[in-house]
């Protein structure tokens, strides 16, 4: 991955632990989410009983693969992206162009952190219909998906620093550029 | 005002390269911030309770769910057997490995649901063989870039599962209503591909035995299987498109685990862990597409369109014709995704009080779209295709014209002939 920090600090190892573990709870998230879908499935047509839980349980584990997923997504540079234009750029204008962006992904995330607690609060008080589980289960991923993009804006935004000071400044981040998508 | 800003921050920041998924954010946050500074602005809090009820859907959780059956079937080593059988099937045929091309693409269409992991799979296998046999880089990109793009006309489709979810639309009657349109765009790029080889002299492929026919469809014959489970267990009424992309999952890690024996539990941790983050690029694309959509309509986009669209005439075949244009020109300038959620809201309440069916209007904006990803300056076919064969965007699209054109022929009759894209869906799922 371009500009990444050295593998041998605490920070670094912190660093690429939390990719990991982000990138496997997605995964696992995933993964079951499909078996519960699958189970309902057949639950209804061996047992002839669907579980109550079989389209709760899901959605939330979707909200929270999303969630940590969008996180892992800014962390790997894997976000769609068009670069047709600013590759034609200078470093320079690129890279003030790039730190602006950064400063406003930053305000808006720090915006919805903010905002989002109103509606944590509210949601506390209730309880879902089939699982019994708080509301808030739903409304937890963004904060906390959010305060992962924040520091991993802040991460992108040293090492692009660091990348422009060494005079190799590229704009990319490591992963995809023009992808993703339908 | 609020509305122009917000118009204005969406295509300045996508097109100097921020996320698309946060310029769309950034858009409708700037409007809300706006929006702050006039006697009854719009909550703040509406941001973030959009970014989650947005997403709380059951059939949006059908996205990951196809994405991660499309990441098992390209572990499995899929793609090659389909490549392999297309070969057997009509590699002969003058324009070899080019028809082969046209062809795996639409079985692939009936397997995966995205045109991106069509062009990025087949691309994949067939660039560097065609330019072994001579074809130009160019060319090769251009048809698979171009064949790609039947892959969300064609059922399970990922852009038809985010429209019925969003609209609130019969997801088995828009898959219903792409089978037909989606035979005629394989059709037609195929007749085209072999009048440009024949032009050209394009190299041809041994004719296969029937030996090799046989090994070949033996080999593709399970993953031949998956879209009917898919799309038969939706029209049958067994499972929702959400169950139905489940058991797609299942159905391919059967192959891959137990049938085929070339993929362990790491691998599928792993295509489950590519498909979880690609899918959450695509729901924070949805999710703020969502508030923006919200804002435009509460900013009476859609009447203001809808009054400039009348103005020119009350026509609904004109005003279809204009709707293709916009669609168009914005699928050129920005991701098929948001310009899909964005204007959707907007183009079918118009179209649907002038008694378009919402199936027939959902098949001609996706149709749209795709010709969208195979046109710069931001054609996403074209850019995965550029990576792949390390020609330029521009080099492939000249070969792409040909295409181009032949699509937008297609494009007019699916749109002009409702009954193309009614006829099966009618017939399969009736209206209740």
């Amino acid at each position: 991955m371009t500009g990444s920090p050295k593998p041998d600090g605490v920070l670094a190892r912190a660093d690429i632990l939390l990719d990991r573990v982000l990138y496997y709870l997605s995964s696992l998230l995933l993964m079951a989410i499909a078996t519960a879908v699958m189970y309902t499935v057949i639950a209804r047509y061996v047992f002839n009983a669907a579980p109550l839980w079989a389209e709760e349980a899901p959605r939330v584990f979707f909200l929270w693969m999303t969630y940590l997923g969008i996180a892992v997504a800014t962390r790997r540079g894997q976000n769609i992206r068009v670069t047709f234009f600013v590759e034609k750029m200078r470093p320079k204008p690129r890279f003030i162009l790039d730190m602006f962006m950064h400063v406003c992904v930053l305000i808006m995330l720090v915006s919805l952190l903010w905002y989002v607690w109103p509606l944590i609060d509210l949601n506390l008080k209730g309880t879902m219909l089939s699982t019994g589980w708080s509301n808030a289960v739903s409304w937890f991923p963004l904060p906390i998906g959010a305060a992962l993009m924040l520091l991993y804006q802040i991460r992108l935004m040293i090492v692009s620093y660091h990348q422009y000071r060494s005079g190799n400044y590229t704009g990319e981040t490591g992963g995809l550029n023009e992808a993703g998508g339908d | 005002m609020l509305l122009v800003s917000m118009l204005l921050i969406l295509f300045v920041f996508s097109l100097i390269g921020m996320e698309i998924g946060w310029a769309i954010g950034l858009a409708a946050f700037g409007y809300l911030v706006l929006s702050q500074f006039e006697p009854f602005g719009t909550p703040m809090v509406l941001f973030p309770q959009m970014m989650i009820a947005g997403l709380d859907s059951f059939i949006l959780v059908a996205i990951p769910l196809f994405i991660f059956a499309g990441e098992l079937m390209n572990t499995s080593g899929v793609t090659h057997r389909i490549v392999f059988f297309a070969s057997a099937l009509v590699g002969h045929i003058r324009g070899g490995l080019a028809n082969v091309g046209v062809v795996a693409n639409f079985i692939m269409s009936g397997i995966s649901g995205s045109a991106l992991a069509d062009a990025a799979a087949t691309g994949t296998v067939l660039v560097p063989a065609m330019k072994e046999r001579g074809f130009p880089t160019a060319f090769s990109s251009a048809v698979i870039a171009s064949a790609a793009t039947v892959g969300p006309i064609i059922p399970p489709s990922i852009s038809f599962v985010l429209l019925g979810a969003i609209m609130e639309i019969s997801v088995g009657r828009l898959f219903m209503g792409g089978v037909v349109p989606g035979f005629i765009m394989f059709v037609t790029m195929f007749a085209l591909t072999y009048w440009i080889s024949r032009r050209n002299n394009y190299p041809v492929e041994k004719k296969a035995t029937l030996h090799d026919q046989r090994v070949s469809f033996i080999g593709a014959f399970l993953p031949l299987l998956a879209p009917a489970f898919v799309v038969g267990s939706i029209v049958g009424g067994i499972a929702t498109p959400t169950e139905a992309a489940a058991i797609a999952v299942f159905f391919t890690l059967i192959l891959g685990v137990v049938v085929y024996r070339n993929m362990g539990w790491r691998d599928v941790v792993e295509a489950a862990g590519i498909a979880a983050v690609s899918s959450s690029v695509i729901m924070l694309t949805v999710a703020t597409s969502q508030i923006f959509a919200f804002l435009a309509v509460r900013e009476k986009l859609g009447e203001i369109l809808t009054s400039a669209m009348l103005a020119i005439s009350d026509n609904v075949y004109v005003l279809l014709f204009i709707a293709n244009l916009l669609m168009l020109f914005l699928g050129m300038f920005m991701e098929i995704l948001p310009v899909m959620l964005i204007l959707a809201p907007i183009l079918f309440p118009l179209f649907g009080g002038m008694g378009v069916s919402d199936v027939h209007l959902g098949v001609v904006m996706v149709l749209n779209l795709m010709i969208g990803m195979i046109t710069p300056p931001i054609g996403l076919n074209l850019f995965v295709l550029s990576a792949i064969a390390k020609v330029g965007v521009i080099e492939i699209f000249r070969y792409a014209v040909p295409y181009f054109v032949a699509l937008l022929a297609v494009l007019a009759l699916i749109t002009y002939v409702p009954q193309l894209t009614l006829f099966l869906a009618d017939l399969v799922i009736p209206v209740r």
